[in-house]
């Protein structure tokens, strides 16, 4: 997600994205495994344009969401140009906290990113608690983490300003994010290395499978909630497809109590091999 | 993964979670002192990291946090009864650290927690106070490392020192001291105390090789308990969990057999079995997030909410065990 286009379009880009029709107000970019919308400016405008992506392409635990977009910096620590990973985000006016999962190693700073819902400058710094300032990010967080693990949200700012009152231009904007795009996919790649060990360890086509027996066998729900813990146990343990269960797959039960009795077998096989 | 795990997750302790109010706490500057590099972040309240929402266990495991918190309510508990109490009536148990260093397979942190992120409670003191008040009504067996290996985290809070201190000067305090660490060189210092229990958990090197990733070998653990005994520490020994693994007998005979090679079975104090249990929430949690672990993935039978291996088997497994010790030791000494 990203407030701006100017802020999309190196990523547009760089991922060859196109525009998906929308009927909503969001223009939405995307690719065979990325998605980007463009939600405006402010928190409930983030937090409505997130909601709205995830939902939209039915995001699974093994995803990840970012926000990518310029912020403030309070002090000059950092320079113009820094990439952020926000390890701590805080919604000034509710004072709510969010705090992403940093697991993986990477080459931006870290701070924390305080998220306002008008632009801030210098005069208010005594206000600030946060590193980072934004219009944003906390909205953002707060509708992925209904949809994804901490560890699966990430807020990457690129420092713009020193919260001084003259606007930086589209095309200072786009270049500061074209410019970091090289330690963002880093990042990116990184996660997607992270979640690739996860998943479930049955296949599609052993859902297929079960579910098929299950019908074969006119199993009950329990009967075949158990069938699919069985299968899941047999593939862990042994190491092995489910190969074995094939020949239920030409077995029908003409009786719930035959059923039964095929059940029973299955499960001999599973738990015993 | 191409990318060793290494390579792609920050070290452990990487980051520090601090609770605002205890900024200043003695044990807090000690634990940022012990890891300077350490990014520091503050926050409200521990649960804020520690309780969010679809944390993965098994993800953090690979980069654990330390969670630097005030404990503010209860600080005692009374003990569960999946608890071996050794015939103490008024049994306690007390976690001023949650979570362990150590990645047991079997451990039911894993389905307990919501974090693998390690919280460590800086106010002993309250503890201290809390049990004082509860001496003054009767005697209390206190199981101080409980949901954790507190000697193994030793040299990042020294807890076990403090609490081994705290029950010199308390006689009607009986406490027992949990590991599977050979980190007795941080203790070795104190004089031992006839209230201190040294309570190791021994189990074969195979079963130590595939499920108890990161604990020292069965050999070092055998050397560390030798020594504490020699100094004169009293030396429980904990054969639990026993575990239903391939060749399961050659492994628990050739175990015991070294243990007490290397240990004078006259010497030490007691000794617990027990099989493989879990309550039937913890094990479903566990078993959501982590498809490699076959040990975890054994179809277990359930009896009133713990899961554990079927009747028989646990028999087995119990009596086996039992006879193999029970050969060294008497009866009176080993606790089912
Ligand atoms: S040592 Fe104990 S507490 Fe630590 S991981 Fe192993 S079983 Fe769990």
């Amino acid at each position: 997600m990203t407030a701006f286009y100017s802020e999309a379009k190196p990523l547009i880009r760089y991922f060859c994205l196109k525009k998906i029709p929308q009927f909503s107000k969001y223009e939405i970019y995307s690719s065979q495994d990325v998605a980007l919308i463009i939600s405006g400016t402010g928190v409930l405008a983030a937090a409505i344009a997130t909601a709205h992506l995830l939902t939209l392409y039915q995001v699974k635990s093994t995803d990840a969401a970012f926000n990518i977009g310029i912020c403030g910096a309070t002090s000059t620590d950092h320079k113009h140009g820094t990439p952020v990973l926000c390890h701590k985000i805080i919604h000034h006016e509710t004072k709510r906290t969010y705090y992403p999962d940093i697991l993986i190693k990477h080459h931006l700073v870290e701070g924390t990113l305080e998220t306002f819902s008008h632009p801030v400058y210098k005069n208010m710094v005594s206000t600030i608690e946060g590193n980072f300032v934004d219009m944003e990010g906390a909205g953002f967080y707060e509708a992925a983490a209904s949809f994804l693990p901490p560890h699966n949200i990430y807020c990457v700012k690129i420092v713009s300003d020193f919260l001084e009152e003259k606007k930086l231009s589209q095309r200072m904007v786009s270049e500061l994010i074209h410019q970091n795009i090289p330690v963002i996919c880093e990042l990116i790649n990184n996660i997607k290395l992270l979640n690739m060990n996860f998943g479930d360890i049955l296949t599609e086509n052993d859902y297929d499978m079960l579910h098929q027996i299950s019908q074969n066998l006119r199993l009950s729900v329990t009967m075949t909630h158990q069938l699919k813990q069985f299968a899941k146990q047999y593939k862990i343990r042994y190491q092995k497809s489910l190969a074995c269960l094939r020949p239920f797959l030409n077995v029908t039960a003409k009786s719930k109590s035959e059923g039964k009795i095929y059940f029973e077998q299955i499960k001999r096989q599973l738990v015993h091999e | 993964m191409n990318k060793s795990k290494d390579n792609l997750f920050m070290n452990s302790f990487s980051h520090i979670y601090i609770e605002k109010s205890i900024a200043t706490h003695p044990i807090t500057k000690k634990v940022l002192h012990r890891f300077p590099h350490a990014t520091r972040i503050e926050v409200n309240h521990y649960k804020d990291v520690f309780c969010r929402t679809r944390q993965n266990f098994f993800l953090q495991k690979n980069s654990r946090k330390l969670i630097l918190a005030v404990k503010k309510d209860r600080f005692i508990y009374p003990g569960t009864k999946v608890c071996q109490n050794f015939g103490n009536e008024h049994f306690y148990y007390t976690s001023s650290v949650l979570n362990c260093i150590y990645e047991c397979d079997y451990c039911y942190l894993q389905g307990m927690y919501p974090s693998a992120n390690i919280v460590v409670f800086v106010n002993i003191e309250d503890f201290f106070s809390e049990l004082e008040s509860l001496l003054q009504k009767h005697p209390v067996y206190l199981s101080i490392s409980y949901d954790t290996d507190l000697l193994a985290f030793e040299n990042v809070v020294p807890f076990a020192s403090m609490w081994i201190q705290y029950a010199r000067r308390h006689p009607d305090l009986q406490i027992e001291l949990r590991t599977k660490s050979v980190n007795y060189s941080a203790i070795r210092h104190l004089p031992p105390s006839e209230n201190i229990v040294l309570a190791w958990t021994l189990s074969p090197q195979e079963a130590i090789n595939e499920f108890e990733q990161k604990t020292p070998s069965l050999n070092a653990r055998l050397k560390c308990i030798k020594q504490s005994i020699n100094d004169g520490w009293k030396v429980r020994l904990c054969f639990d969990p026993i575990l239903y693994i391939e060749k399961w007998q050659e492994h628990y005979k050739q175990c015991i057999q070294e243990t007490f090679s290397i240990l004078p079975a006259e010497k030490i104090k007691d000794i617990s079995i027990g099989v493989f249990r879990m309550p039937r929430d913890y094990l479903k949690n566990i078993r959501k997030n982590k498809i490699d672990s076959p040990l975890l993935h054994y179809p277990f039978e359930c009896k009133n909410g713990i899961y554990s291996y079927p009747e028989q088997i646990t028999r087995q497994l119990i009596d086996f065990v039992y006879q193999m010790i029970h050969s060294y030791v008497p009866s009176e000494k080993i606790y089912l």
